[in-house]
């Protein structure tokens, strides 16, 4: 009972996804022209109204242009921090995964289990902690908080894809037509890099977008706790902590609607990481260019990691 | 089996052994120091600074240190805190059993609820039950529990205050069961959200692709009610990949702690280990990381001895393709 | 088809509709609801016990090495001092049995100590105990706060009798009266104990849970078992709780679980306000909002830039965005609670002059139009940062925001290589109604030294430590903040005030006490 070659369509819940995001996108766009997100428009807060739709915050200034502010801010954290993790971990896992249970394997994932020994946020946490929350200066480089909380969340990301490639890579070693290929001599580099990782992509992708939901709690996280993004930059994490002590004041707005944008984007990159994520890997069809023998399941023993969008709370 | 026993115990031991050489040279090669909190007209006399070094042992040769912190932290002394001088190994016995309790009980909430849900929404699969589990479920992954926190302090608090943080602080449940339970109620459910939308996502995708397996259509063919198909050749199959995420949710569990603490006061390792943080305290700050990362490796084994339990089939080739499961 | 296949569309379609109940769930759980406790409130008060909310946990429990206000509060019914302040804040014996002996050269100052005085664990007070703090003070391993008012002029000190010391200064200093007033006396065995506090005081400290909750009963052999008369202690004990979260301490004081909490923030003064079983107290206090800016580099070495500065301010702004209005504008380094106090001097006014500020910076020899504002980490400061920095940009100033946490902050602070720094700071339980330590980064020689080198403020700072007569420091003071004002050198932006809230069933805070920050609650007692 395998799934059949369908035309690549995202389904209803991928097309709810991508509006969430464009959604998302559309907020951080049209919040720009709201203007200066640090300008102080109004003597303090503010309900909604037309001239701040989303109102103002506890130092007057414009809601909406703060949270499109907050909405670029977190999605250039996350995005960078995600892609780093990528460019780390997939060659890291590809490579374990080729000598299955060698001695690469061994060494690369014992490294890998260290970092992971203590759970994704504590360890952003430590790290952020080490570096401190001032600026670094490199010589002419100033490393500001930002780029070091996206390294910080990035490098707890690396072990976390260097596991979904490995994974991958061990159930595609484990293909026919990788035998084959090798009893027709192609070189073991080639069947690597040309037929393995082709196969390996779309699980890291589908997995990425999840990750993006993670990395997008992670850094409000930290923004909470204080280890963020320097004011008076916003980011989602940041708005949201701050509007905690609003709440009991009664300025609504404030903890609503900037939670309800950082809500859009992290379900709709869940929903896209659902729809990539369910028609790669095993169920999909195989990428172009390789030949999958039908009816050959995969080890039912090598599971497909499914990452958790709340590690972070 | 005994001798991958043996290998996975050594493995960890080995992965702790890391982890606690790791946090040690990183805090070592971090430019914060416990110097830096003096007062600064302290610590801008070099007399003073160096009088407070040698103090804290800090002037001695970094390997010495080192081979001290081990053979203490083997001894089970991972030092005093550098405040108030309290013993941190005590201070994380104390803190220990609050996080593991938080973290039961919040497993509790979300696994009854989860596989309530989950066993439901896969027999009235297309129904109400299943399309409101869907939704619940994606909303509770999607909203920040941070966030959730704090508004459920002032909505619910305000009509429950017993559910709050009391004034006297955190009672242990040693001490008076039902103060304690009622003031864990909120931050376990907040903390076990995500748990349980996970785990309810998880067990109803493996369900349904046991329900949809030869053998389970074989058994619905042969004329097997669905309930019936699904406790006898369906449930071993779905409890492997909620076995899968296990490590993922004890991770997102202590995770969650520290924010989750941090927003209901409780003295739990989280809020020791962002304390010890904020204030650069060396001994605690380590200690408490090693402790968390010693439970998380710890509960990670547990699950990976239960894999063939669970499922005969791992036990053949446990070593290998076990070694494919995520944290 | 298979059953997967269409579970897998029929998934989809949910999930999505998720997304819509998400947008709409989120603003469904935003509201609030009255008051409740009074009821609470009255049984709770049968125990006869204190319950305060504090907003966060001391880092050290040792008083002799944090003046902070947090260790200090809990010390203040614990810990007691050779002085004290009266009702009119002037000092007068409590240790101490009598004025001091003070030689002809003003270098030897001996003290008589009243008798009969036990420690919580029952041992006589002797001179040991005096002679053991001050040498824990002056021990530079120990890391001790004060040391920085002692190290230079205290020579040595010497235990006389049983219940005399003397105190030998090496250069006249008038504020060692100021100091024995602040300065906490602890026992001679405990001096060095982060983990526990023993004085003298009408309660003790019985047991704490660090981070958590600190609980206090009432000492009955106090002073050998007689009280000055008035001034028995109400309750039978007192319970410190940290409640880190504002929403959580404001609410804890609602429903009735405590009887008074600090800093409660400026967004919660309306529901507090409109509660009448509560009471916001706001007081005139020693707090100040410090901000230095380093004169040896640019571009605050250029005085038209440092001016330009100091006059696009948006004072009013911080006040009333950050504070609630409570406070007062800021001119010089000292506050309206504070010795030297300068009602008269005005060069800032509360809006921002930006004409003028343009002009001076059209001026100004420096080309740079930005810098760094280096604070810590406490939200108050961020947000005064933050109105600042949106203020600057007025006159095209391009300000970033480094936030530091204590130590990190400090370091910043003695390695000179910032270009302003900012935080907010107490100096009650160590300076009294005054704050001596703020100025000390205007002196020339100062470690701290921002590098303002002015021969007058060198010699006024002196006098104001080294004269032992009242009028002739509150005049010094005056005068060095009206030089800091007018260089702008010290110019923060606003004096904010004490914010404290009570509920109605405590009798009032002592308005007197509050502005040297003491919230004696050993003189409290329930209404």
């Amino acid at each position: 009972m395998r799934a059949r070659t369908r035309p690549p369509h995202p389904g209803v819940a991928g097309w709810i996804g991508v509006v969430c995001v464009l959604l998302y996108l559309l907020v951080a766009t049209v919040g720009r022209l709201q203007g200066d997100p640090a300008a102080l428009v109004a003597p303090g807060p503010e309900a909604p109204s037309l001239g701040h739709p989303f109102g103002t915050d506890h130092l007057g200034r414009d809601l909406l242009a703060r949270t499109a502010e907050g909405a670029w801010t977190s999605l250039l954290i996350c995005l960078s921090s995600i892609g780093f993790a990528i460019v780390v971990g997939v060659p890291l896992g590809v490579l374990a995964g080729r000598r299955h249970g060698g001695r690469l394997d061994g060494l690369l994932m014992r490294a890998v289990e260290t970092l992971q020994a203590l759970p994704q946020f504590v360890f952003v946490m430590f790290l952020i902690g080490l570096m401190g929350t001032a600026d670094m200066h490199f010589g002419p480089l100033t490393v500001g908080n930002g780029a070091r909380v996206a390294f910080a969340i990035g490098l707890g990301f690396v072990p976390y894809f260097a596991r979904v490639a490995r994974a991958a890579t061990v159930v595609e070693m484990q293909e026919d037509y990788v035998a084959n290929l090798r009893g027709l001599g192609v070189p073991e580099r080639e069947i690597l890099f040309r037929e393995v990782l082709v196969n390996v992509w779309p699980p890291v992708l589908g997995q990425a977008c999840l990750a993006m939901a993670i990395a997008v709690f992670a850094e409000g996280g930290l923004s909470f706790l204080g280890l963020g993004v320097a004011p008076p930059h916003a980011t989602l994490g940041n708005l949201i902590a701050d509007a905690g002590g609003q709440i009991i004041g009664g300025d609504w707005w404030y903890a609503t609607l900037p939670g309800t944008v950082l809500v859009l984007g992290i379900l709709g990159f869940n929903l896209l990481g659902d729809t990539v994520g369910g028609r790669s890997g095993r169920r999909a069809r195989p990428a172009p260019g390789v030949r999958r023998v039908p009816g050959r399941r995969p080890s039912p023993s090598v599971p497909t990691p499914t990452p958790n969008p709340k590690e972070t709370q | 089996m005994t001798n991958y026993l043996a290998r996975r115990v050594l493995g960890v031991v080995v992965v702790m052994f890391a982890v606690l050489t790791g946090l040690f040279l990183l805090l070592h090669a971090s430019p914060v120091s416990p110097v830096n909190q003096l007062a600064p007209q302290v610590a801008a006399d070099p007399a003073a600074r160096a009088a407070v070094e040698h103090r804290m042992g800090l002037d001695r040769p970094l390997v010495t240190q080192y081979l001290d912190y081990v053979g203490d932290a083997l001894r089970g002394d991972l030092g005093t805190s550098l405040y108030d001088g309290t013993s941190v190994a005590d201070q994380i016995g104390r803190a220990l059993p609050v996080s593991l309790e938080l973290g039961l009980i919040a497993s509790v909430f979300a696994v009854i609820p989860a596989a309530v849900l989950g066993a439901w929404s896969v027999l009235r699969r297309g129904g109400a039950i299943d399309h409101g589990t869907r939704v619940l479920t994606v909303l509770a992954m999607s909203l920040p529990g941070y966030w959730l926190a704090v508004v459920a302090l002032v909505v619910v608090g305000d009509s429950h205050p017993e559910l709050l943080p009391n004034a006297g602080g955190f009672v242990t449940f040693g001490e008076d069961p039902a103060a304690n339970l009622q003031v864990l109620v909120l931050p376990a459910i907040v903390l076990g959200l995500a748990t349980f939308a996970m785990l309810t996502r998880s067990l109803r995708g493996g369900l349904a692709d046991a329900m949809a397996s030869d053998h389970a259509m074989f058994a619905r063919a042969m004329g097997g009610s669905r309930l019936l198909t699904l406790r006898r050749v369906a449930l071993r199959g779905a409890l492997v990949p909620t076995l899968t995420v296990a490590g993922v949710l004890i991770g997102g569990l202590l995770s969650g702690t520290v924010l989750i603490e941090n927003v209901f006061q409780i003295p739990g390792i989280g809020q020791l280990m962002v304390t010890a943080f904020q204030r650069q305290d060396y001994p605690l700050a380590l200690g408490a990381c090693v402790a968390t990362s010693a439970i998380f490796l710890l509960l990670n084994l547990v699950v990976d001895l239960l894999y063939p339990l669970v499922d005969p089939r791992t036990a053949a080739g446990v070593t290998g393709d076990l070694a494919g499961r995520t944290a | 088809m298979t059953p997967v296949r269409r579970v897998g569309l029929n998934r989809r379609g949910f999930l999505g509709l998720a997304a819509l109940a998400a947008a709409g769930g989120t603003g469904v759980l935003t509201a609030c609801s009255g008051s409740s406790g009074d009821k609470r409130v009255a049984d709770r008060h049968k125990d006869g016990i204190l319950r305060i909310g504090v907003a966060s946990a001391p880092s050290s429990l040792n008083p002799l090495d944090s003046g902070s206000e947090i260790t200090r509060w809990i010390a203040e019914p614990i810990m007691e001092s050779l002085y004290r302040y009266d009702a009119g804040l002037a000092s007068v014996p409590l240790l101490a049995d009598g004025e001091p002996l003070i030689s002809e050269d003003g270098l030897a100052w001996t003290i008589r100590l009243r008798q009969g005085v036990l420690w919580h664990n029952g041992t006589p007070f002797t001179a040991d105990d005096v002679v053991a703090t001050l040498a824990h003070m002056l021990d530079l391993s120990a890391g001790s706060e004060w040391i920085t008012y002692m190290l230079g002029y205290l020579s040595r000190f010497e235990k006389v009798d049983e219940h005399t010391v003397r105190i030998v200064l090496g250069k006249p200093y008038g504020l060692l009266r100021s100091h024995l007033t602040n300065l906490p006396i602890t026992h001679r065995d405990f001096v060095a104990r982060k983990d526990t506090m023993m004085g003298t005081g009408p309660y003790r400290l019985d047991t704490f849970v660090a981070g958590q909750s600190f609980t206090l009963s009432r000492f009955d052999r106090y002073h050998g078992g007689q009280y000055p008369a008035g001034s028995a202690p109400a309750f039978a004990g007192m319970q410190y709780t940290v409640f880190t979260d504002a929403n959580t301490r404001v609410l804890s004081l609602r429903q009735g679980k405590v009887d008074l909490i600090t800093a409660p923030s400026f967004a919660t003064f309306d529901t507090i306000r409109k509660d009448r079983s509560l009471a916001l107290v706001l007081t005139e206090a020693p707090l100040d909002v410090l901000s230095y800016v380093m004169m040896r580099k640019e571009p605050f070495s250029d005085p038209d830039f440092r001016k330009a500065v100091a006059l696009s301010m948006d004072r009013q702004g911080v006040l009333q965005r950050v504070y609630g209005g409570e406070g007062t504008i800021g001119q010089g380094p000292i506050g309206p609670a504070e010795l030297g106090w300068d009602a008269g001097l005005t060069p800032f006014a509360p809006a921002p002059d930006l004409a003028r500020a343009r002009e001076l910076l059209a001026r100004a020899k420096t080309g740079k139009r930005s810098f760094t504002v280096t604070i810590g980490t406490n939200q108050g400061i961020r947000d005064v940062a933050q109105v600042l920095v949106a203020g600057w940009k007025q006159v095209g100033l391009d300000v970033t925001i480094e936030q530091l946490a204590g130590g990190p902050w400090s370091n910043k602070w003695l390695s000179r290589d910032y270009d302003m720094l900012m935080n907010t700071f107490s100096s009650g339980f160590t300076s009294g109604p005054a704050n001596y330590l703020t100025l000390a980064p205007a002196g020339s020689t100062n470690v701290l030294s921002c590098g303002y080198a002015n021969p007058e403020v060198d010699r006024l700072i002196d006098t104001v430590w080294q004269t032992s007569n009242d009028a002739e420091r509150a005049a010094a003071l005056s005068r060095v903040n009206r030089l800091l004002a007018e260089d702008a050198v010290i110019t923060p932006p606003v004096h904010p005030k004490l914010a404290l809230a009570q509920r109605a069933e405590l009798s009032p805070l002592d308005p007197t006490m509050l502005r040297i920050s003491r919230l004696d609650p050993q003189h409290l007692r329930f209404v």
